[in-house]
């Protein structure tokens, strides 16, 4: 033992290097004839055996390929690892139910556990993004131990960057892959989804040289929820300098990931160079790198950068400014301009007066394709106006004015969201103005505690934007979120706003109590100075009314709005969209007391208000067109309400999407097929009717009631009895009293038929004395089913 | 035989460099986190997501003179990072074993449970106490990679060496433990 300890390491070190150069087999050969020490040579030995047993050991993510393979995530089963990565691991998956063959790419994320809730919500905003060139999204859940996983379409091809070096692409063929590239990304963008993590490895391109997006805003930062804005999932390479220091990303930020792809496609190089990898070095390596050399400095030959200086060099560069707001407005801009360049025409990144000139035309595209800026930019137009009213009113100490003008100007910001949402129809998007809407609201709601004077206007809005559109499950929390600050924010105009707006929105969602007791506080405050709050107060009666209504006194609801009639046209002129409503509404009450023929007219004269005020297509005319092919349906006049409803209902799935007043609609459509006797194709627009009911707006309302009902008489008339029970079980499940009374009415012979054929005749007695009371209180209203419940009674 | 490339020695932060001092600190909070939230679910050892952290303490320090050497800073961060995992991983381990008060405060987090993936951090930590003994070069690769969860380069870098000497060193360092550890240490929840 001369050797110390140390040296004597470094000399089994040094064997270990030499032995592990030579082929396997010879090792202990060549040891012996290096190494008289057998001591020593035994160490190295157990040492060169110990290199092969402790493979992955150690290692960042060293979960042994085999622990996953053969394992079960959903209807899919793990067949072989096909990558690896920084978030995760992604397997080739086939189902596993034998039904029909099919290849998956599973990805296996590295997501915290607690994070997978949120993960799933995003999982479902993603499952929305349907887009030939974007990989699909099939399937997302969590496995046992909480770590989430995504199933994605199986896409076989090779990176956009090595496509166009393998194929020998030209120049003008690699602009016209990179402008599609862009437009899909911008039609992510307008889905409210960013990528994030856009580069070559993410946008393959097949063998037919289609180009396919993968993994859209799977490498969003994971605790933003947590105030942790760090990205853990960046690639340096790509990342925009917002994302190196942690700040807000964006749109924009995918511009950016597009500007270094374009270099790299123009040039075959990064603009960095090569940089270390994807860790800290190469974060350190970015993070002190100055700005991008120009493509045509990094061009291969002289030809190659006559070709990319100008136009080219300057997209690039606008696409790479550090500031996000001096980039490329959008993806779609960006597009735009390679277009440009590729038609020869002038690009908006070359500056000067032509320059401004050209972004300003340029807006006009860009305005149009992302509905995500519009939208802020929308709702941030409408608050302004709204304070703007409110200056104004101190001012003039005219609150009326002031209501109107509020009132018009979230009416304007919704009949601007929903045209633009309209032109993009072709994209079938109804719900991205909706997407929005609930983003912000989410926003909101979170920063509220902190700041609710600054917030308050915004959650109003938000929460009155969610009941326009009919949202009201989505409306009633930020309604009521604000009214728990209601003394913080000492605003008591706001505050009986907001209490007649949740009044209106629990109303729908079949709590009239609440909504009578809310509407009443409202009203109370109006009438302090009814003066100043003429405008609101006539618009509140219309709810008054069909309180009244719906608990059983047409006379009184009718008389409401009749006498509101005189005082909306002296307050508004005749031609005005409140005149309009309240027409509408009369049309309804006339309609509600059995007074069919006037109840048509007036609903024919609010008709021809909403077409006077260029409104027709409106969500108002809307439910006119509703009331009016209602009236047709009580009048008998069938294939009328038919023609009305299904123009309506076109109208309505095409603006809206699905919504409780959707769900009306269709429960309506259902009901006049019924009366056509088409009872299958009422059964199906019933059982649509009733899920969207229920999801919108809650499984007690009575829009999911009657639709349960027209789905019992339904079931009932097509024999189908064994099926009648679900419906009727799911309607008296609920609090039924409050329904108004020809619902019962139909539920009650519903019921009683039920009960006779299945040989209940104890319940069926029940059932049918419910009905005979009601069709007792109910009057002209129930006339309709005079002929069924005297059926009923024979014997 | 063991000619290597550039000596590593001036790349070894001093233990009482004040800027690990410096360093600990930043990253305590995040890194305990971090590894509560993210560490050893995958079997995956100590290596965790560091990436960021290094990069935002880096983000915030590079200005001050300190730290204008890369690859100070670097080896310095994944010393610090080590220490940070290790005193946790002790913290926890120890209570489990009935070995008298934990050393340090819990902190608001409240009482941690001790898992397998502490032992391991704490035998790791030990085996590499005695093969900095026999070899301070492959002891630090196995800070870097191991503890810092840096890339081949990364280490190469702060060690100032190439890619090819660190990754034979990672391979012997990682026999080495291997053996040391006994079988056992890499079964279960490796």
């Amino acid at each position: 033992m001369g050797m110390s300890e140390s040296a004597r390491f470094a000399r089994v070190e040094a064997l270990l290097d030499a032995a592990l150069e030579q082929p396997e087999g010879e090792r202990e050969a060549f040891l012996h004839l290096q190494e008289s020490d057998a001591a020593i040579r035994t160490e190295v030995l157990e040492l060169l055996r110990a290199v092969t047993a402790s493979e992955g050991f150690l290692e960042a993510s060293a979960v042994p390929a085999g622990e996953h393979e053969g394992r079960r995530v959903g209807a899919w089963k793990l067949v072989r690892r096909i990558g690896r990565g920084g978030m995760g691991e992604v397997w080739l998956g086939e189902r596993d139910d034998g039904r029909f063959e099919q290849q998956v790419a599973v990805k296996l994320l590295r997501h915290g556990v607690e994070d997978a809730p949120r993960f799933l919500r995003e999982a479902r905003l993603l499952a929305r993004l349907q887009h030939p060139d974007i990989a699909r999204l099939i399937d997302a859940g969590s496995l046992p131990d909480g770590a989430p996983y995504m199933v994605m379409e199986l896409v076989e091809g090779v990176p956009v960057s090595r496509h166009c070096r393998e194929r020998g692409l030209e120049l003008p063929a690699r602009l016209a892959l990179f402008a599609q590239i862009c437009e899909t990304v911008a039609f992510a963008h307008r889905h409210l989804i960013v990528h994030r993590d856009l580069k070559p490895d993410n946008i393959l391109v097949r063998a037919d040289g289609q180009p396919m997006l993968l993994d859209f805003g799977i490498a969003r930062p994971i605790d933003a929820a947590h105030g942790d804005t760090r990205d853990l999932h960046l690639t340096p390479q790509y990342a925009a300098p917002e994302q190196l220091s942690g700040g807000e990303q964006s749109t924009l930020t995918d511009v950016y990931a597009l500007g270094v792809l374009l270099h790299e496609l123009l040039t075959d190089r990064s603009p960095w160079g090569e940089l270390a990898g994807a860790g800290v070095l190469a974060l350190l390596q970015r993070a002190q790198a100055g700005p991008p050399p120009s493509p045509s400095s990094q061009a291969a030959s002289k030809t190659a950068a006559r070709k990319l200086r100008g136009d080219l060099d300057a997209i690039v560069h606008k696409a790479l400014r550090p500031e996000p707001a001096a980039r490329y407005e959008s993806a779609e801009a960006l597009a735009q301009d390679v277009r440009r360049h590729l038609e020869h025409a002038p690009v908006a990144a070359r500056g000067g007066a032509f320059g401004y000139r050209a972004r300003r035309f340029l807006r006009r595209y860009w305005l149009a394709a992302s509905v995500l800026l519009f939208v802020f930019v929308g709702l941030v137009g409408a608050l302004a106006a709204i304070s703007m009213a409110r200056q104004e009113a101190l001012r003039e100490r005219d609150i009326a004015q002031v209501e109107a003008r509020r009132s018009k100007a979230v009416r304007d910001y919704l009949a601007h969201m929903f045209r633009d949402a309209g032109q993009h129809a072709r994209d079938g998007e109804p719900l991205t103005a909706k997407q929005v809407l609930d983003q912000a609201a989410a926003r909101v709601q979170a920063s509220f505690a902190d700041d609710p004077a600054t917030d308050a206007q915004v959650l109003k809005a938000l929460g009155e934007l969610h009941f326009y559109l009919g949202d009201y499950s989505a409306a009633e929390p930020l309604l009521r979120h604000w009214l728990a600050f209601d003394a913080v924010i000492a605003d008591p105009v706001a505050g009986a706003d907001v209490r007649f707006t949740l009044a209106e929105t629990v109303h729908r969602m079949g709590n009239p109590d609440e909504a009578r007791a809310l509407l009443e506080q409202a009203q109370a405050f109006w009438n302090t100075d009814p003066e100043r709050h003429a405008d609101v107060l006539l618009t509140s009666r219309a709810l008054q009314a069909r309180l009244q209504r719906e608990a059983g006194d047409t006379a009184a609801a009718l008389e409401t709005l009749e006498a509101a009639l005189p005082q909306r046209v002296q307050h508004s002129g005749r031609e005005h969209f409140e005149t309009a409503v309240l027409a509408t509404n009369i049309g309804a009450a006339y309609v509600q007391a059995g007074r069919i023929d006037e109840g048509i007219a007036a609903s024919q004269e609010a008709m021809a208000l909403w077409r006077a005020l260029k409104l027709g297509s409106g969500n108002d005319a809307l439910n006119t067109l509703n009331n009016l092919a209602a009236a047709q349906f009580r009048k008998g006049d069938l294939a009328a309400a038919q023609s009305a409803f299904a123009e309506a209902l076109a109208l309505r799935r095409q603006l809206f999407g699905p919504s409780a007043a959707t769900a009306a609609l269709i429960g309506n459509y259902a009901r006049t097929l019924q009366g056509l006797k088409r009872y299958g194709d009422a059964l199906e627009y019933a059982g649509e009717a009733e899920a969207m009911a229920q999801r919108h707006a809650g499984s007690a309302s009575p829009l999911t009631q009657a639709a349960r009902i027209t789905r019992a008489e339904l079931l009932l008339v097509l024999q189908r009895h064994e099926d009648v029970g679900e419906p009727l079980a799911a309607f008296m499940a609920e609090d039924t009293s409050a329904l108004p009374a020809s619902l019962q009415l139909r539920a009650a012979l519903a019921r009683t038929e039920n009960h006779r054929h299945r040989g209940e005749a104890d319940a069926a007695r029940q059932a049918l004395a419910q009905a005979d009371a009601l069709f007792a209180t109910l009057g002209a209203e129930a006339e309709p089913f005079r002929a069924n419940l005297e059926a009923l009674r024979a014997p | 035989m063991t000619s290597h490339d550039a000596t590593p020695a001036a790349a070894r932060p001093a233990l009482d460099d004040p800027g690990l001092r410096v360093l600990v600190d930043l990253f305590y909070g995040d890194l305990r986190r971090i590894a509560r939230r993210e560490r050893f679910r995958a079997g995956a050892g100590a290596t965790l997501c560091t990436t960021a952290l290094v990069n935002e303490a880096w983000l915030k320090l590079q200005r001050t003179p300190a730290w204008q050497d890369q690859r100070h800073f670097l080896a310095t961060a994944a010393l610090a990072i080590r220490q940070v995992l290790v005193s946790d991983a002790q913290a926890r381990f120890s209570f489990k074993r009935g070995q008298g008060e934990s050393p340090m405060s819990l902190g608001e987090e409240g009482m941690q449970v001790p898992d397998a993936a502490d032992e391991q951090i704490v035998q790791v930590n030990d085996a590499l106490e005695r093969l900095a003994a026999l070899s301070p070069r492959l002891a630090q690769v196995v800070e870097c990679r191991f503890f810092a969860g840096y890339s081949e380069s990364e280490t190469a870098q702060a060690m100032g060496l190439t890619d090819r000497t660190v990754r034979r060193d990672w391979v012997k360092a990682r026999a080495w433990l291997f053996r040391e550890l006994g079988e056992g240490a890499a079964d279960g929840h490796v």
